[in-house]
């Protein structure tokens, strides 16, 4: 498995795109934190606090390159035809998929963890006074964890429909269009809508009108959706020709 | 050895591959022939468990390739130069192979001077030429330095110094006792390299056997006769019973006797030959003749610029598997 794993991370770190699009989240976080900074230090009443989640809000622009990155994994090796090689030289293909889901959600992860310390630092150094307690921390794992859990059901996505572009636009139109007109027509829909239940995670102040699940339950459903998906996927590429 | 027992697949109401089964020895270079559409790829892709069968399987040396604890130390394939990625470099396109199974980087290095693309190994393979691409799959294939090697047409794209390199590499891995199993539409390379062939059409098998055997096999062979006196040469032969067939100008392909009858015949009707020569159809030719019944796509022979080819003599009554038919 370790030896999955290494060819795994050669694949991931040599190829431009995947580099780009790594970096990409992180950065883009870490511009709308200062921009969110900016703007929340003109409004900051006396005596009020910033708190680490008042700037963390470009984490749903992140989301959206990570669960690129998430096909982009799976995808780039069906659209190149590198897959066959892959599973000529390995054809245990579920332990392959294992090694490519840990390399991609460990360095999501990473890097989510990175931007999201970005964020405290920039926070400490443009507001005053800049807090981080307890449920900053929750956004901060929950981000985390979050942006692990979207690049893993990118890469489902990418498994079972094998076309890095279509899957991508299911991915994201699933989860910035379709979900809102959803929730849009019927609030009882919107605690089965994983997105936008998985991302209550990640924000400082969730819905309390109970019409999303809490950060904790909607973490959880989000990740039963996201690793059944991510399943679905495995299953068939283990099945289907390479 | 590579050993295929039913191999079936069907794609919805389409049987590619029907019921195949044939063995590739080790020592040899196995050729394996079939028409367009015949099912090779498939097979190929079967045979490295890449496609699934719908019956039948494949063992190399005895075991599936999901048995093998390090594949690549044991199989090595080439199924097309273009598997790969165009922004990731030469070297670590064979790094991310080799560590795949727990191989040294510096077999990364060797591999890339037995193709001759050390010099090329950190550049992005999207600006490799065909003929680049190809040397790099072969480079990928020999990563383990394995017994066994399935190649799908390794010489495309190769310029004939290339081609003169593959047809010496493949034949120095099979007479270094390796099993050697490799598709060509090459068919003048194919009866310079290979030893064996498997010969398929629309899925099934047509023959297995050695070349020679195959060749042998549609038993083309006849007699090329010039002479100033060649109706009347032809006439005797006509009424010996030999097959006559006009062969251009001032020649005619004699099938039936011998040079050496028709040289006794010619002498005892005072002619003098201008030409007396024994011919063997090619390999090209046998397998145009055993697969026409099997071809899926044929050209218009009738189409703006193209000309039919001459007739060959017409084939014995015999069937097209050679001895060594499974």
């Amino acid at each position: 498995m370790i030896d999955l794993i290494r060819a795994e991370w050669i694949k991931f770190r040599s190829v431009r795109s995947t580099v780009v699009l790594v970096l990409s989240a992180g950065a883009l976080v870490i511009l709308i934190a200062v921009l969110a900074a900016n703007d929340k230090s003109n409004h900051l009443a006396p005596g009020q606090s910033a708190y680490l989640g008042d700037i963390t809000v470009g984490v749903p622009f992140a989301l959206f390159l990570f669960g690129t990155l998430g096909v982009q994994i799976i995808g780039q090796e069906y659209r190149f035809n590198t897959i066959r090689p892959t599973f000529t030289a390995a054809p245990w293909r579920l332990r392959v998929l294992v090694a490519k889901l840990a390399v991609v959600t460990s360095a999501t992860a990473v890097v989510a963890l990175v931007m999201v310390a970005a964020c405290g630092l920039i926070g400490a150094l443009m507001l005053s006074p800049f807090t981080i307690d307890g449920t900053d921390q929750r956004v901060v794992w929950g981000t985390v964890l979050f942006c692990a859990g979207w690049t893993m059901l990118g890469m489902g996505l990418g498994a079972i429909i094998r076309q890095p572009i279509a899957a991508m636009l299911v991915l994201l139109v699933e989860a910035f269009v379709v979900e809102n007109i959803i929730v849009a027509i019927s609030e009882g829909a919107a605690k089965w809508m994983p997105f936008v239940n998985g991302i209550q995670m990640t924000v400082r102040d969730p819905d309390e009108s109970g019409m999303f699940r809490s950060p904790l339950n909607g973490g959880i459903y989000f990740f039963v959706i996201a690793t059944v998906i991510w399943v679905i996927g495995a299953v068939l590429a283990t099945k289907r020709d390479a | 050895m590579i050993e295929a027992r039913g191999l079936t697949k069907r794609y919805g109401p389409t049987t590619a591959v029907d019921d195949l089964s044939f063995r590739v020895e080790s020592g040899r270079v196995t050729g394996f022939l079939g028409p367009n559409g015949a099912g090779k790829s498939t097979t190929m892709r079967m045979c490295l468990d890449l496609d699934r069968a719908d019956a039948g399987a494949v063992r190399i040396d005895g075991k599936r390739l999901i048995d093998f604890p390090k594949p690549m130390r044991s199989v090595g394939a080439l199924l097309d130069a273009g598997y790969l990625h165009p922004t990731r470099k030469a070297k670590e396109h064979l790094w991310a192979l080799a560590a795949s199974n727990g191989l040294p980087k510096k077999r990364v290095d060797h591999v890339l001077g037995l193709v001759g693309l050390r010099e090329v190994a950190n550049k992005r393979v999207g600006s490799f030429s065909l003929g680049m691409k190809q040397r790099l799959g072969l480079a990928a294939s020999m990563l383990g330095d394995p017994q066994t090697l399935v190649f799908d047409e390794p010489a495309n794209g190769l310029d004939p110094e290339g081609i003169l390199w593959i047809r010496n590499f493949l034949k120095g891995l099979a007479s270094e006792g390796r099993t050697v199993f490799v598709s060509s539409h090459l068919l003048s390379e194919m009866a310079l390299i290979a030893d064996d062939l498997v010969v398929i059409g629309k899925g099934a098998l047509i023959f297995q056997g050695p070349v020679d055997a195959f060749v042998d096999s549609a038993a083309k062979k006849w007699v090329t006769v010039r002479s100033p006196q060649l109706q009347q040469i032809g006439d005797a032969l006509h009424n010996g019973g030999a097959q006559v067939v006009a062969a251009g100008p001032g020649a005619i392909d004699v099938v039936g006797p011998t040079a050496a009858q028709i040289g006794e015949l010619a002498a005892s009707l005072g002619a003098t030959l201008h030409e007396l020569s024994p011919r063997t159809a090619s390999l090209e030719d046998v397998f145009l003749e055993v697969t026409a019944g099997a071809q899926e796509y044929r050209g218009d022979t009738g189409a703006v610029g193209a000309s039919a080819p001459p007739p060959p003599p017409p084939p014995p009554e015999r069937g097209p598997a050679g001895g060594g038919a499974a």
